[in-house]
């Protein structure tokens, strides 16, 4: 949904965003499936993981490091974000390939 | 000269009351207005320049040399909506059902030669029977001559299709190609083939309303962008979306100025964000936080509502909103939603609007359904149309943005 990498121009995240490539509960049962079979309490493990993974991964903070979102705002502050990074991007020119039409699937 | 004068006054008496009087009272006792009721409510007053009023057809089969009303069952011209050029058609249902013919046909040409050529919205007002049975193929190459000239203008000019009566079969392809179609819920039909027919070939048995009506289409097909209760509050959206577009795509989107202060702080949206993860909210009610007064026009509103787009201002600026849902389906993008987004996507960016998303998804809908269906053909669509828009894009992250999505 329109990140950088595919041409946003300005993005920006609430403190509330997660950007990872899933969920905490989905993920956690990937990545430490064999570590869960094997826990001896894998309830208490895998909230254990759960919490590391929500913690570590499900925050904006990760993706503000990289530079992949360009600010995190508050959400009281999201209209007057809006107005200025519209603002300053209505001049924004850009031309894509010449070329008779692209392909997209239809 | 007064006598010719008087002459053209008659001439001119006569295409005004081309559809006899009983099929005018017919046509008034359904709830619709007019042709040209149409155009005169559609149109600031006084604006509209009618052109090929005293056309007439020029065919001979089956009788109908003996009938040849002037305007040919459609009224064509130009004039203004809020002070902007626009170009209009308004099929006739009171001359022959509003059936195309060549006459019929090549006026509906010109007068889309003319929008495409000055660069302004062309707007088509549609209730006809289809193609007119007396005048045989050359009604169906007609029809060629009219998707020829949507496809040469898409992009170029805002087109936009209101179904105001039956419009089956071919004719229906002409408003499939175009921008927008607004549809008015139990007057206005669109499908390839009636009931009769669908029962015939498919044993099926389904009302006009369920198969071709106005709600089937906004919320089953995705057909219709807008839907309205009567062909006046109709008309008015048809206005009120004008009011977001460019003339054309070498121009910009109006302006409009507004009280609301561009710095005006938005707590409440810290306040509707639920504290677990996995609750739902309404992104509308942030959306409507946002833009400018709180108006929101949203575009396909019954169809793929996992997925929310639509027009708004941001100070003044035109903007098109796409948002996730997580009050429906958890905001997940299926097929639909991936259809729907990219279509919004590639109308804003044809027409120069920027393009605000909201995001707050789960990833792609999982499952058979889905993949059988082609998910990463349609997912892939709204990928490619947010990839080759060049138009100002900003996002705002509100919750999740997991997965490819």
């Amino acid at each position: 949904m329109n990140s950088k990498s595919i041409g946003c121009d300005l993005a920006y995240a609430w403190p509330s965003a997660e950007l990872a490539v899933m969920g905490p509960d989905g993920a956690v049962e990937i990545v430490y499936r064999r570590e869960l079979s094997e826990a001896s309490d894998p309830v208490a493990r895998r909230k254990e993981l759960v919490d590391d993974y929500t913690q570590r991964y499900a925050n904006p903070y990760e993706a503000a490091e990289r530079g992949y979102v360009d600010d995190v705002i508050d959400p009281a502050d999201t209209r007057r974000v809006l107005a200025r990074s519209l603002e300053l991007l209505a001049s924004k020119r850009e031309d894509l390939p010449k070329r008779k039409h692209g392909n997209m699937p239809l | 000269m007064a006598q010719r004068l008087e002459d053209l006054a008659a001439r001119r008496e006569a295409a005004h009351n081309a559809g006899s009087a009983r099929s005018v009272e017919k046509h008034h006792a359904k709830g619709k207005m007019t042709a040209r009721e149409r155009i005169d409510y559609l149109l600031d007053e006084g604006s509209f320049q009618e052109l090929d009023m005293l056309a007439r057809h020029r065919a001979h089969g089956m009788g109908l040399d003996a009938n040849r009303p002037y305007t040919d069952g459609v009224i064509t011209g130009f004039g203004t909506i809020d002070g902007r050029k626009v170009c209009v058609f308004s099929q006739d249902f009171t001359v022959f059902g509003g059936a195309l013919g060549e006459v019929f046909a090549e006026k509906i040409h010109k007068v889309m030669d003319l929008a495409a050529s000055i660069g302004v919205p062309m707007i088509g007002l549609n209730d006809g029977a289809g193609a007119r049975i007396q005048e045989g193929v050359v009604s169906l190459h007609s029809y060629g001559g009219i998707f020829h000239r949507n496809a040469q203008a898409s992009g170029v000019i805002p087109q936009i299709s209101v179904i105001l009566g039956p419009c089956a079969g071919g004719a229906v392809y002409s408003p499939a190609m175009t921008d927008f179609i607004f549809m008015v819920q139990n007057t206005s039909h669109m499908f390839i083939t009636g009931p009769d027919v669908v029962k015939t070939v498919t044993g099926e048995d389904v009302t006009l309303e369920e198969l071709g009506g106005a709600m089937s289409h906004a919320s089953k097909s995705g057909v219709a962008a807008f839907v309205a209760p009567d062909e006046q509050s109709c008309l008015d959206d048809v206005k009120y979306l004008l009011s977001f577009l460019p003339a054309n795509n070498l121009e910009e989107p109006p302006m409009i100025g507004t009280d609301d202060d561009a710095d005006r702080a938005t707590p409440e949206l810290a306040d509707l964000l639920p504290d677990s993860p996995n609750q739902p909210y309404d992104m509308k009610k942030v959306i409507a936080a946002v833009v400018d007064d709180g108006d929101f026009f949203e575009v396909n509103q019954h169809w793929a509502q996992n997925l929310v787009c639509g027009f708004g201002r941001v100070d003044g600026r035109t903007v098109g909103i796409v948002g996730n849902q997580p009050q429906i389906l958890a905001g997940v993008l299926n097929i639909e939603a991936s259809e729907k987004g990219a279509r919004f996507v590639r109308t804003c960016d044809a027409f120069n609007i920027p393009l605000v998303t909201f995001v707050d998804v789960p990833g792609f809908m999982p499952g058979t359904d889905q993949e059988y269906g082609g998910i990463i053909r349609h997912g892939a669509k709204l990928l490619y149309a947010y990839c080759e828009s060049t138009v100002p894009r900003v996002q705002i992250i509100t919750r999740k943005a997991d997965g490819g999505a």
